[in-house]
């Protein structure tokens, strides 16, 4: 057990060196601005004040040095100073993180909670009508790109509920609860489908097995067959693709968020590619990369919470 | 008609319903697009400022945008380019995707191996946050985000390619033109490969679809086309802001997007539904005595 986990933490921290030098090289040798004239904007600069910050953001130093400040620095908690903005990139992070987490949270609760249900029922009643309806329905989800989405749900809530804040900040906890819910409900219904399809192609395959006519023959009633014992197998899948739907949740958010007019890492991420505000740049993708990884951990950890044989097999 | 609402892949075949609706679709948005020089009523960028925001006429079929562009034509247009770099995406991805999954399949071994690793951990983040790290990279604009796209899906295809080249990989077949002294490129290419093409080109048509979206959202985003020339995804961003007065500008290459991808993603699910026996629905008793295949027995 322990040698197992030992042996994904050393591949999670691989993983993580290899992101981080990657993304910060290919930047630094690549790309096409010059960060001094991202730093410097437009204003009247002197030969001084390009040398000024030249020392300041480390730029005269060889790439490989810049890296490992770099690192050092986010071991510390500093995670590096905006071109752009010149203020902590960190600060700027944390004050839009609530906007995409709750963004990201809201949406996964909302589209499993959908999802799970649906998937089950399309699989009690494959082949006829409500079966049907939900498919043509996760069809059609699955290509609508999650800005149209939003876009729809923008259009329709001005129509039909003016008062409805589609756009502008949010005060309190009710507030923002409000607020994000529309956008919620927009990325929820985007990325639906594969956990709907995981779900009822699981479900028709745990209701084929022999032990299904066992508890049936037992007189068990059909909800405990279906949500008891069902479900507890078919949801195994399901579970490991949410970390794969979280990655889809933060680009879909990427794009809600600017539908919605949330500021938001998404937007701020987008918006900082456009500046070439290359600090920012690294430090978000960074950031994902770690909580892509966290989700995976989780998914591993939740798999053997719920399925016993999994427990069995690992502690060997 | 009747009859045809009838046939649903029971029989084995590929032509039911749902196939020619989406085949039919398919058609029509590429013959249109193809031909929009001759189609499209309006050069797509000629500015008419008399006729800005106009509504659907027999003139502008689906209105003007703010400087008098005709909506329709440039629907025709901005397909084009969707279109185009959907194919481009999709034949880079193959270019080097294919020849790698061949190649890992057939040898195997420490190579292998470490391809897997690679790929699977590319594969577990979504094509679009890599394709931001791209442009974040090498700078936006429609061809690097199509060569990034390109690129990205480079390892789905891999790994697709490299499983079906293990099925096929101890066939007899194998073994005799092995046997023979063939070279491995040909052996490959010329032997293994036409086997593994059904799953690689249901592969290849669902990435088309996939490469619509993403196109779409990278010109949606502005990192993607750059004005004059539009896209699908461009001109949603475009019509965005007048959602409210002129909600066809932006509604109407929404919908191209949803229509296309939607029927080509019907199109592949029913091949890959013909292409795989089991998952076609066995025909009922009552139909096979209805065509005549069995006799009815008295008394059921």
């Amino acid at each position: 057990m322990a040698v197992s986990w030992l042996k994904k933490l050393a591949e999670y921290v691989c993983i993580l060196v290899a992101v981080s030098a990657l993304i910060f090289f290919m930047i630094h040798l690549f790309s096409p601005t010059d960060p001094i004239s991202v730093i410097v904007g437009g204003k009247g600069s002197t030969p001084e004040i390009i040398e000024n910050a030249r020392k300041k953001f480390y730029l005269d130093q060889p790439v490989w040095k810049q890296y490992l400040i770099w690192v050092q620095g986010i071991l510390h908690g500093d995670w590096g100073v905006s071109y752009k903005y010149q203020t902590p990139v960190l600060e700027s992070i944390l004050s839009r993180a609530p906007v995409t987490l709750g963004l990201v949270i809201g949406a996964s609760v909302l589209s499993v909670g959908a999802a799970i249900p649906l998937g089950v029922l399309s699989a009690v009643k494959k082949d006829r009508p409500a079966d049907r309806i939900i498919s043509i329905l996760s069809l059609v989800l699955a290509a609508i790109p999650p800005f149209l989405l939003s876009l729809l749900m923008v259009f329709a809530l001005s129509k039909a509920a003016p008062q409805y804040p589609i756009a502008g900040g949010y005060e309190g906890v009710g507030g923002y609860l409000w607020r994000m819910l529309a956008p919620c409900i927009a990325l929820a219904c985007a990325k639906i489908t594969i956990t709907l399809k995981v779900t009822r192609q699981g479900m028709i395959e745990e209701m084929k097995k022999p032990y299904m006519m066992n508890v049936e023959a037992k007189g068990m009633p059909e909800a405990n067959r279906i949500w008891k014992h069902g479900l507890k197998n078919a949801v195994i899948p399901v579970i490991s693709i949410l970390s794969v739907q979280i990655g889809a949740m933060i680009v879909g958010a990427v794009l809600v968020e600017s539908v919605f007019s949330l500021s938001g890492i998404g937007s701020f991420l987008i918006d900082s590619i456009k500046a070439s505000d290359y600090p920012v740049v690294q430090a978000i993708i960074l950031m994902l990369v770690i909580v892509f990884l966290l989700a995976s951990a989780a998914a591993d950890g939740l798999y053997s919470l719920i399925d016993p044989r999994i427990r069995a097999r690992k502690g060997k | 008609m009747k009859r045809m609402k009838r046939k649903t892949n029971s029989e084995g075949t590929l032509w039911t319903f749902p196939f020619i609706l989406a085949a039919a679709v398919l058609v029509i948005v590429f013959a249109t697009t193809i031909f929009a020089p001759f189609i499209a009523p309006w050069d797509p960028n000629q500015l008419d400022l008399r006729q800005i925001f106009a509504s659907p006429s027999p003139e502008h079929l689906l209105g003007t945008d703010k400087t008098g562009r005709d909506i329709f034509s440039r629907i025709l247009f901005g397909g084009r380019m969707t279109l185009s770099g959907a194919f481009a995406v999709v034949a880079i991805s193959m270019i080097l995707g294919i020849p790698a999954g061949l190649f890992a399949g057939y040898y195997g071994g420490k190579a292998d191996k470490v391809m897997m690793w690679v790929t699977n951990i590319i594969v577990s983040f979504p094509p679009l946050l890599l394709a931001f790290v791209f442009v974040a990279v090498f700078g936006s604009g429609f061809e690097k985000v199509v060569l990034a796209l390109g690129v990205i899906y480079v390892p789905m295809l891999a790994r697709t390619t490299r499983s079906i080249v293990l099925t096929q990989r101890n066939q007899t077949y194998v073994e005799a033109v092995e046997a023979m002294g063939y070279g491995t490129g040909k052996i490959l290419f010329k032997h293994i490969l036409p086997n593994c093409m059904p799953t690689i080109l249901v592969q290849v048509t669902l990435d088309i679809g996939n490469a619509i979206l993403d196109l779409a959202a990278m010109s949606f985003l502005g990192l993607g086309v750059k004005p004059p020339v539009s896209d699908w995804g461009a001109m949603l961003e475009d019509g965005r802001v007048y959602l409210l007065t002129q909600p066809l500008q932006a509604l109407a290459p929404g919908i191209m997007i949803v229509v296309t991808v939607v029927a080509i993603n019907v199109f592949v699910e029913e091949i890959r539904k013909y292409l795989n026996p089991s998952e076609r629905r066995l025909p009922t008793y009552r139909q096979l005595v209805k065509r005549g295949l069995i006799a009815e027995e008295a008394g059921r």
